[in-house]
């Protein structure tokens, strides 16, 4: 565990986390989080995918590294909403830069430009164009960080060192407790019945 | 996709199109032969009716033609992959050069094209022609004329002609020597079809002149080359041919078939906003005759349905997906372009803004000739490129 992403042991804290607590190794964290296990690699994380949805648990997600193309169709993912906030956007670029250069150049401030009528709609489309794109670029970026929940400031699987190389060249799949139809001893089997290892259970404080 | 990675992929065998079988070869051949006919009783009843309609029409074919050059070149210009199994519906369009310059011909003899290019007529404003004289002249004319289309001939031939060899012996080597050509193709290929449109087009009035001509020509084109594109995938796909598209590239298409409409968009309004701003009476004489009496309703017609409608309906994706759908607003982006040809060439013809019964035989006509002869071509060789090496990863493509 030579990794520059993995923590190096800290003398002074205890050096087990309450919160982690890998399979047989002791007694459940007191609120469960999730139960996690890794996999090998992006075969075997897809392979274990189709295995995860042919069961029907909800609540679950894989984590790797990169996208692995035709992933969230095997999770059977819903179409993402990004699009209603781009189109939201845009829509309220269009209506709002209308309104905005119509009052400006129409009644408060007219300028006479080269004898043209106040209300040009050929010289205002720029204008709607421009707005129409900022604003749904915007509410593009806007509505994808919403959507992923974020920003916050911590998740419980942080607190397992080996997961943060997710972000690295480690592959992971993670059940998580808040469904009604969650049980500890079902998922657990699972796992282990679809190849994961390392198999740990996360918890989340009070 | 049925498994990640996919290591096993069943290539299609290769499908050929018998002619006899195809009824259309036979409605063709028969429309072509009365539409000749009825074009000639058209040329020597209202000659100058003629040119217009011929020239409308044989102008729309020319597009395609253009748009379908450009996206086989872009394939080999950026090494797409998911274009491989669609390809051959466009070399089989870029191989029909040779008849479009064959259709021009009726345009270009004496007493015909001094109707549509006035410049060229006697009775043309000689002392304001002279100061032209050197771009517009009769000799030049014809030698640009050669060029366009000696290398729009020889270079579509090339591209077909070697994707067609490698069926045969699926030698990587071919593609990779057209990839090495293509992006010189692609900038002679944006000179050229910037002054096709001058000659041609911009020609029609010689005293206006557009700066951003060039750029609407080529977005009118390859705007209406994916849309054919997309209208022959659909008619084959209708004869029990090409099996192996599927939704992704239908998806591929009707993006770019999106992407492309604003861009037409953008170029044709920004012709628009330049000349309204500079409001220069040389130019904006183009678009006052454009407006003029029932006219003024056909330009809000080419916004509102080679634009708006267009864009709101591609912009979801299931419309994108399916082939049904996406064929409907192909047909209706080209019936369209045909209206926006109409709607910039016949002004110079008439008043009315009723089209005459000349200009429904003349794209009768060249319809029929060149699809006879696009199924004639087409049934000569695989209708995809069986042995691309690109195959596998078209096959297996995702958005």
């Amino acid at each position: 565990m030579n990794h520059p992403l993995s923590k190096k042991p800290n003398p002074e804290l205890p050096m087990s986390n309450p919160l982690v607590v890998p399979v047989g190794a002791g007694p459940s964290p007191k609120k469960l989080y999730a139960v996690a296990a890794e996999f090998a690699g992006p075969k075997e994380l897809y392979a274990a995918a189709e295995k995860v949805t042919a069961r029907g648990i909800q609540g679950w997600d894989c984590y790797s590294p990169y996208y692995i193309h035709g992933l969230d169709k095997v999770m059977k993912q819903p179409k993402s909403l990004v699009g209603l906030f781009t189109f939201v956007g845009g829509l309220s670029g269009l209506v709002g830069g209308f309104l905005l250069i119509t009052i400006t150049s129409v009644y408060v401030y007219p300028i006479d430009t080269q004898g043209k009528p106040y209300f040009s709609l050929q010289a205002f489309v720029p204008i709607l164009d421009l707005l129409m794109i900022i604003l749904s670029a915007i509410m593009s970026i806007v509505g994808m960080t919403v959507l992923c929940g974020l920003p916050r400031l911590h998740h419980p699987l942080w607190e397992w060192d080996l997961f943060l190389r997710a972000t690295h060249d480690k592959f992971f799949i993670v059940i998580e407790a808040n469904d009604a139809r969650f049980n500890e001893k079902t998922s657990i089997d699972l796992l282990k019945e679809i190849g994961g290892t390392n198999l740990t259970l996360i918890g989340e404080e009070e | 996709m049925s498994g990640h990675p996919p290591h096993t992929v069943k290539l299609p065998a290769p499908e050929y199109l018998k002619p006899r079988q195809f009824a259309l070869t036979n409605i063709f051949a028969g429309l072509s032969i009365l539409g000749v006919i009825l074009s000639i009783i058209g040329a020597v009843t209202d000659r100058t009716q003629f040119a217009y309609s011929w020239f409308t029409s044989f102008y729309f074919y020319l597009l395609i033609a253009l748009g379908s050059f450009f996206w086989v070149v872009l394939h080999y210009a950026c090494d797409s992959n998911w274009t491989v199994l669609a390809r051959r519906t466009w070399e089989n369009v870029i191989g029909l050069f040779w008849l479009l310059l064959l259709l021009f011909v009726p345009l270009l003899l004496p007493g015909v094209n001094e109707i549509l290019w006035r410049w060229m007529s006697p009775s043309a404003d000689q002392a304001e022609l002279a100061l032209r004289s050197g771009y517009l002249n009769g000799p030049f004319f014809f030698v640009r004329l050669i060029i366009y289309f000696g290398y729009f001939i020889i270079a579509g031939l090339y591209y077909r002609t070697c994707s067609v060899k490698q069926d045969q012996d699926g030698n990587p080597i071919l593609s990779r020597r057209m990839h090495d050509h293509s992006y010189l193709a692609l900038v002679i290929f944006g000179v050229l079809e910037t002054f096709m449109a001058f000659d041609w087009l911009m020609g029609l009035d010689w005293r206006w002149s557009s700066s951003l001509f060039g750029a609407y020509n080529f977005g009118m084109c390859v705007q209406s080359g994916m849309a054919a594109g997309i209208v022959l995938v659909a008619i084959l796909r209708a004869g029990g041919f090409l099996g192996a598209l599927n939704s992704e590239h239908f998806y591929m298409m009707g993006k770019l078939l999106f992407g492309f409409t604003i861009l037409w968009a953008y170029f044709a309004f920004g012709q628009y906003l330049l000349i309204w701003y500079a409001n220069i009476p040389e130019e904006t004489v183009f678009y006052n005759n454009h407006n003029r009496g029932h006219w003024y309703f056909l330009s809000y017609l080419i916004v509102v349905g080679k634009f708006m409608f267009p864009v709101i309906y591609l912009l979801a994706q299931d419309t994108k997906k399916s082939l049904k759908a996406l064929t409907f607003i192909a047909g209706w982006i080209l019936f369209m372009q045909w209206v926006e040809l109409y709607w910039f060439i016949a002004p110079f013809a008439h008043n009315s803004v009723l089209p005459s019964w000349q200009d429904f035989v003349s794209f009768i006509t060249i319809t029929s000739i060149l699809g006879y002869f696009y199924i004639r071509l087409a049934a000569t060789a695989s209708l995809f490129p069986n042995r691309d090496p690109r195959m596998v990863e078209c096959l297996t493509i995702s958005n």
